[in-house]
Parts: structure tokens; sequence; C-alpha cells
């Protein structure tokens, strides 16, 4: 600490002290105080008897999800806006009673803006309220709304006794010679916070317009909105190294310091950081993507800093380390586009027509709503005649990867159902035993090759021959 | 809340203190740049050493913004307890608002000052603002280039005459010394606008002035001060604060202080601008700002402003200044003894005589009035000014 820091911070000190200590401003700041006081206790109150009156009413519209959800808006609304029309109204009687004493209001009368602020901010978040995810809009009035807001009412009431840009001015420490001012470790601290968090909540609420009300892939909009939020976020740090105002010889220290910890500690982070730029700027993935992790479909939800986070088809998050996309190969369903191709492998038994058998396998896949047209279902024979089945390879196109193994199950379930209206055999592993000693009791093996010998995956043979 | 309450315990926790050891603490503001401010600066440590229980805060608020600021933060209760340097219009101003704290004829030490001067700040007896420093107009001449004091203005004819240049300052404010030099006032002894021969002598001389080549009569201060600050000037009529700026451009042994040259046996006096020290209303540690007003008054103060090389002239009479030791603060002392002091309660009034004393002046230079009936047409259009002003005050109050 600076001896010019001190002394000026003892000037503000005992500017505030020297205010204070004027029954003009004791009386302005007691009487806000009561003022505040006042108004919690009968907002309190007002509320309890609301709640009374509204039980009911709520009870009653519980069926009527619409009227019950809309109720709930005006009763939030109500209840954010008693508070500080109740202050402000308390503090223009207040104002008026001392005015009419010949005291002087001017405290009184700046303050009155810090209760409009909190009403306006109370009607912003009623808004949000009404039309986003209410945990959603929680988290935000929790760590952006409500820190502002009391971090503007303090700017109010504090800039009443000093001067807001002397007190920026003051010194807090050196650094290689550079002084450090309040304003500036404000910026860099506090500054930097609500810059990340309203580049966070502007990419959030455009995310959600643009994909609501327009017709833009939701993918490249979240990409292309991920590179805005990183830029957003540099001109911050740039803005915030301007206001350091730090010379060539600090930024040389600094960087020196930087680059050991950098090659030490924050490498990998670096790392995956840039690889996350990198993935996003040449578009080999970005969130909804469709990818194969470890032999699992997934889809990328996010792309952040340091990793890549993506959903399985078994609803398991996997959180991926950026880097690992950029020095592996994955393979991705939605690289250009999302079709995929997906194969069904079908055998016959040799008594059936290969043509009739490809032409309904064609016919089935064409059925399916989830198969496209372009691609066409193409029916192969699978290489070559095997010992009791010719196998049948069906290639489809879907465009939605995800649905593969549904989509896959529901045209074998169709193929099964059309084979059997149209007496086409399904084949199944024929096994001829022969037993050279003749012995009256079978042994158990060959009671149990008789059992599977008649019936196929389980299904009695005499069913399927039907 | 919390902030609210810890302001007020901090405020409280002063009062629970032996009366004696109780601290107190100003809040001083003061419309000297630097790096003039310097001079107040020490007063103000000086004090707070020989009074270590009491602390001073000063803040820099130049004069043109005082009166705004004075008037926003009063509104909230707050401002300084002491202002230093307000001029004669920003103390009508705040003595009509009502936001000053009267002197206490008890407790403020008025024996240093004139009774005319003190009298002339007095709103209905009363004294809201003290005296601290005052400027008036003075004859600096350059050593170097052969300037030495004029005794008279047929003097400084002479020195025109032989290819001395001399500038000289023709707005109403800064060429009444004139009207005095040659005897004459704009007012009665009631301070009613009421022109005499002395006045019609001044712009007689004025006009008969022209034809020297060398004296350069200019409406723009600014432009001729700087023309002697660079040395292309060798005398120049002057207010004494610019003593420094003089000192700073011209090296200071060239520079030279004498009183304004006389007229018809008469030394004359400028106007006196006074630097007023005045208390907040609404102060907690009036007492403490009194009995510093006290201590900026007094005579060692005095001195030191005096001798601080700023042109200040000390309003303490009991300050006496050895020319032999400061030749240049003794003469501006002796210059402020002829000077006229304008009293406070002549409010609006003064401001329009003044423009139309400066109107007067250009027509006369102009050749466009003759300086005979330069008198009659100051009288006539001030009536016709004060009619007007009459008019529009009864038709604003029906």
């Amino acid at each position: 600490m600076t001896e010019e820091k001190t002394q000026s911070l003892a000037e503000m000190i005992d500017r505030i002290l020297i205010f204070i200590a004027r029954p003009e401003v004791e009386t302005q700041l007691i009487v806000l105080g009561l003022v505040v006081i006042l108004s919690i206790l009968l907002s309190s109150y007002t509320w309890k008897l609301i709640c009374e009156c509204l039980k009911p009413v709520l009870r009653n519209t519980q069926h009527m999800p619409y009227i019950h959800s809309y109720l709930h808006k005006v009763i939030y609304l109500f209840k954010a806006l008693t508070f500080p029309i109740l202050a402000l109204l308390l503090n223009m009687v207040a104002q008026s009673i001392l005015e009419a004493q010949g005291n002087m209001v001017g405290l009184l009368a700046e303050i009155q803006y810090s209760f409009y602020t909190l009403i306006a901010f109370e009607l912003v978040m009623a808004v949000f309220y009404a039309n986003f995810e209410a945990h959603e809009v929680s988290r935000y009035r929790r760590r952006f709304h409500i820190p502002l807001l009391i971090l503007i009412v303090l700017f109010q009431l504090i800039n009443q006794f000093v001067d807001i840009h002397l007190l920026a001015a003051i010194v807090v420490f050196h650094y290689v010679d550079n002084p450090i001012t309040f304003g500036a470790l404000a910026i860099a601290t506090l500054g930097l916070y609500f810059w990340t968090y309203t580049i966070n909540v502007i990419y959030t609420f455009l995310l959600n317009f643009l994909v609501k009300f327009t017709n833009t892939d939701k993918g490249a909009t979240q990409a292309t909105l991920t590179l805005i939020r990183y830029l957003l976020f540099a001109l911050g740090l740039y803005y915030i190294f301007s206001q350091l105002q730090l010379n060539s010889t600090t930024l040389a220290a600094i960087t020196a310091g930087l680059s050991i910890g950098v090659g030490f500690a924050l490498r990998e982070i670096l790392s995956n950081f840039i690889s996350g730029i990198l993935l996003l700027m040449e578009r080999s993935l970005h969130p909804q993507d469709i990818i194969e992790v470890d032999g699992t479909m997934a889809v990328v939800q996010s792309l952040k800093i340091r990793a890549t986070t993506v959903r399985t088809i078994y609803d398991e998050e996997l959180v991926i380390p950026n880097q690992k996309f950029l020095t592996e190969s994955f393979k991705t369903y939605t690289g250009s586009d999302k079709k995929v191709r997906i194969t069904v492998f079908i055998k016959t038994s040799y008594d059936n027509n290969p043509h009739r058998v490809i032409e309904l396998m064609k016919d089935t896949a064409i059925a399916h709503p989830s198969i496209l047209s372009d691609p066409a279902p193409e029916v192969f024979i699978q290489d070559q005649f095997s010992d009791n089945s010719v196998t049948f390879k069906l290639l489809m196109g879907i465009d939605k990867p995800m649905n593969k193994e549904r989509v896959k199950s529901e045209v074998i379930q169709n193929i099964w159902h059309a084979f059997r209206s149209n007496n086409i055999d399904l084949t199944y592993p024929g096994m001829e035993v022969s037993i050279k000693d003749s012995v009256d009791q079978k042994p158990f093996y060959q009671s149990s090759v008789e059992h599977r010998q008649s019936s196929v995956y389980g299904i009695p043979r005499s069913s399927l021959s039907q | 809340m919390a902030l609210l309450f810890l302001l007020l315990a901090l405020g409280g926790c002063e009062t629970v203190r032996d009366e004696t050891k109780k601290a107190h603490r100003l809040l001083v503001w003061h419309s000297w740049p630097e790096p003039e401010s310097e001079l107040v600066e020490k007063l103000l440590k000086n004090y707070t050493e020989l009074f270590p229980n009491i602390h001073i805060v000063t803040e820099y608020v130049p004069l043109n913004d005082i009166q705004s600021r004075f008037n926003e933060q009063i509104q909230l209760g707050m401002g300084p307890d002491l202002m230093i340097g307000l001029d004669v219009q920003q103390l009508c101003y705040f003595v009509n608002k009502n936001y000053l704290h009267e002197l206490p004829t008890s407790d403020f030490d008025e024996s240093h000052f004139s009774r005319k001067t003190l009298n002339a700040f007095k709103t209905n007896g009363v004294l809201y603002g003290s005296p601290f420093t005052a400027t008036t107009h003075v004859l600096y001449f350059n050593k170097s280039q052969g300037g030495k004091s004029l005794a008279n203005l047929e003097s400084l004819i002479k020195e025109a005459a032989e290819d001395h240049r001399i500038g000289i300052p023709i707005d109403f404010t800064d060429a009444y010394w004139g009207i005095d030099a040659f005897n004459g006032s704009v007012f009665d002894k009631e301070y009613d606008m009421a022109t005499d021969e002395g006045f019609i002598a001044w712009m007689q001389w004025i006009q008969k002035s022209l034809e020297q080549k060398n004296i350069i009569f200019d409406s723009d201060y600014e432009v001729l001060r700087d023309l002697f600050a660079k040395g292309e000037l060798d005398y120049f009529i002057g207010k004494s604060r610019e003593l420094p700026l003089f000192h700073e451009k011209l090296k200071p042994e060239s520079v030279g202080v004498a009183t304004l040259p006389a007229g018809k046996n008469k030394s004359p006096g400028g106007l006196l601008e006074v630097e007023i020290l005045a208390i907040n209303r609404l102060s907690a540690e009036k007492d403490v700002a009194v009995d510093l007003v006290n201590y900026l008054t007094n005579k060692s103060s005095q001195r030191r402003l005096a001798n601080g090389g700023l042109g200040r002239i000390p309003v303490n009479d009991d300050v006496h200044l050895d020319p032999r030791l400061s030749p240049d603060a003794a003469s501006l002392k002796r210059q402020k003894r002829h000077a006229i002091t304008i009293p406070i309660t002549l409010g609006n009034n003064r401001k329009q005589i003044f423009t139309l004393g400066d109107e007067i002046n250009q027509q006369v230079l102009q050749g466009v009035l003759l300086a005979e009936d330069s008198a009659d047409e100051f009288q006539l259009r001030h009536a016709e000014l004060a009619e007007q002003s009459l008019n529009s005050e009864n038709e604003a109050t029906q």
C-alpha cells in the first residue's frame, strides 16, 4: 500500500464523516432507514394478506393451466413490485414533510432514483419469467440481476457522498511502477464478471430467439454465437488491459510470468481452448452434431472453453477435452449432411425366390416413413451362398442418425411380417445328427438338439411355416 | 441498509468523546489553481499543525464551477464547510439563496479590516463573507526596455511620445481607474448612478490619446496582457494578480510594478476585486470554520499571502510591507489604499451599469459618441434600462 493511496482513502472517509455529521444529512439518512424498514414490513404484511385471499383462487384454477400460470405471473409481479413502490411512495411523503419543515431533501430525492431502478429491474424480471424457463431466469436473477442491482444502488449512494471519479482514481497498489487504481480493479473484477455474464445472457437469449422464431439450424447458430461470444470476451479482456494502463515493461513482465505459467500449468487448458476455437472455425464439430464416442452415438451439447459435452443415446453426459477431437479421428454422422445409411442383414432359405425377397425387402423399406427415398433403399445378396441360407443386405438412408437403432428394428419387424404374409421362409441353422449306437434312453444333449431344431430364435417352427 | 446504519454509527461515534479532545473535520473548497494553491494549502497545513485535532480536507473547484456545484451539494445537505476565493457575484447569489452562515460579530475578528471595506460586504448589516485577498489595477512596466514608474498621465503621454508602447485596456471595469484619476465617479454616495465631470474628462483624455500611435487601447484585456508578457509592450495597466505570469514570462527583475498614474492631482484607484471566504450554513463545524477564517485573515497569514509573489493584496489593514524588502507587494498595498470597493448590495444593478459602461467606452473609442455627450448618454440609457426592468418586474408580479 502506498502513502498516496492511504491519504486519498483517508480523505474520502473524512469527507463521508464530515457529511454524515451534519444534522441535515443525518436526518435524511434516518428517514431513509425508516422508509426502507417500513416498506419491508408493509410489503410483507400486504403479501401475507394477498396470499390468504388468493389461496382459494389458485386452488380453483389448478385445472386451468393457462389461467393458473397467468395468475402466478401476476402474483409474482405484484410481490416483486410491492416493496419498491411502497418505498418510493413513503420516500415522497417523507420528502414533503421534511421540505415543509425547511429541511434539505436532496439526498432523499437522489435516492429515489434507486427505487425507480428497482422497479425497472423487477419489471424486466417479470418479462423474463413470463417468457423463459423459470429455473434459468432464477439462476440469472441470482448471479447477475441481484449483484448488478446492489452495485447500482451502492454506486448511487456512494456517489452522493464522494465523487465516484475521484474514488476510482485512488491508487490501490503499484505493479512494476504502474499505479493500479480502484476504478481499474473494479473494471478488472466486477466489470469482467458482469461482462462475461452479459455475454452469456445475450448468447442464451439470441440462441433461444433464433431457434424459436427463425428457421436457422440450431447447431450452426450455436457455433456462430459461440464464436461471437469468444470474440466479445476477448474484446472485454482487451478493454480491461487498456484500463489497467500497463506500460510495455509491465506487459513484458506479465507476459514473461504468464509464459512460464502457460508452459506448465495452463498448457492443457489453453490447448483445449484453442482446439475448441479451431473446431468451431473449421466447422468440423459444432453443437447438435451426432458423433460416435467409443462406439456409442452421442449428440454434441456444447463446446466450451475447455471441453465438449456430449449426450449419448443412453442419456449419459460425457465431457471430452476439446484437444481429443483435434488430435484424434472421430466419426461424425452430420459432417456435410445428416443423411446416414443403415444396413440390415436377412437370411432366407434357398427355397425362396431371391427376386421376390429383394422386392419385398425394398417395398417394406420404402413404406417406412423414416426411410429416405433419396438415396433409395437397395438390396444386395451378400458375398456368397452359405451352407444353408442366402444372406440379403438391405441399405437404407435416414436423416435422423439418432433414430438409427429404432428404425432398423422397425424395418426388420416389417420385413418379418411381409415374409410371413408372402410365405418366405427365414432360414435357421440346420444340423443332422447321426447316432450310431441305438440306445433306448436318449442322452440329454440329443433332446436339447431336437428342441433347438424345432424352433427358430425361440419361435416354434410350426408357427413359422404357417 | 447495513451500509446506512454503519454510516450513522460512524457519525455518532464522535459525540461520546471528550469535547476538548474532539476531532473536527472540515471540508474546504478553494478556487486557486496550481501552483497558486500551494500557498493556500500551506496556510491550511500550518493551521492544522497548530490545532492537531482539526483535520482539513481540501478540494480545488474552479471559480466558474463553484456556484453550480455548491448549489447541487447544498440540496443534499453537503457541500464544503468553508469556501475560499468566491467572487462578489457568487457571494450575492449565495446570500440571496440563504446558503451562507452569518459571521458572528462575537467570534469574527473585524478589527483588521477597514470599516468601508467590511460595510461593502454586508447585507442588511450582516456579514456573510469575509474578504480574503484583494486585486486591483496597477501599472506594470518593463524595466529592461526602459520602463519606469509614472507619476501622472502627462508623463504617460510623454513616454508614448518617446516611442514606448503602452497598453491600456478600455473595458469599463479595467478602465474605471481613469474616472477616479479625474476625480470622477459614476455613483453618488448612495451608489445610485450619477456620472459627473470626471467621467467626461476621462473620456476626453481617451479621445485625445487616440492620436498617440504608441498608446494601444483595446477592450480585449487578454490581448494586451499577452503582448506585455511577450515583451512587446513597455507599459501595461493590468490586474495585480498578473504578476506571477509576468515573472514567469519575462525575467522577474525586468518587471516593475507601480501605482497608477495620477490625473488632476489625484492618485487614482481601480476597482477592488476581493476574494471572499464564506461558510456553509449547513456546516456542522461552523465555530471551527469561523476560527479558520480568523486565522486566514490574521496579520501573519496575510503577510505570507502578500509576499507569496501571487499579486494578491492583503485585506488586513494591519499588515505593513517594507518597500525595501518587498517592493512589489508594497506597491500593490499602496495602490489598494486608493482602490474603490463596490458594495454587494448593488447586486444586478452593478452588472447592468458595467455592461452599459462598456458600450459607452466603445462608442467613444470608435468616435460614434462625443466624449462631452458620454455622461448624459450613459445616464439616459441607464434610466431607460431601469424603467424597462421595473416594467418587466411589474408584469411578472401581475
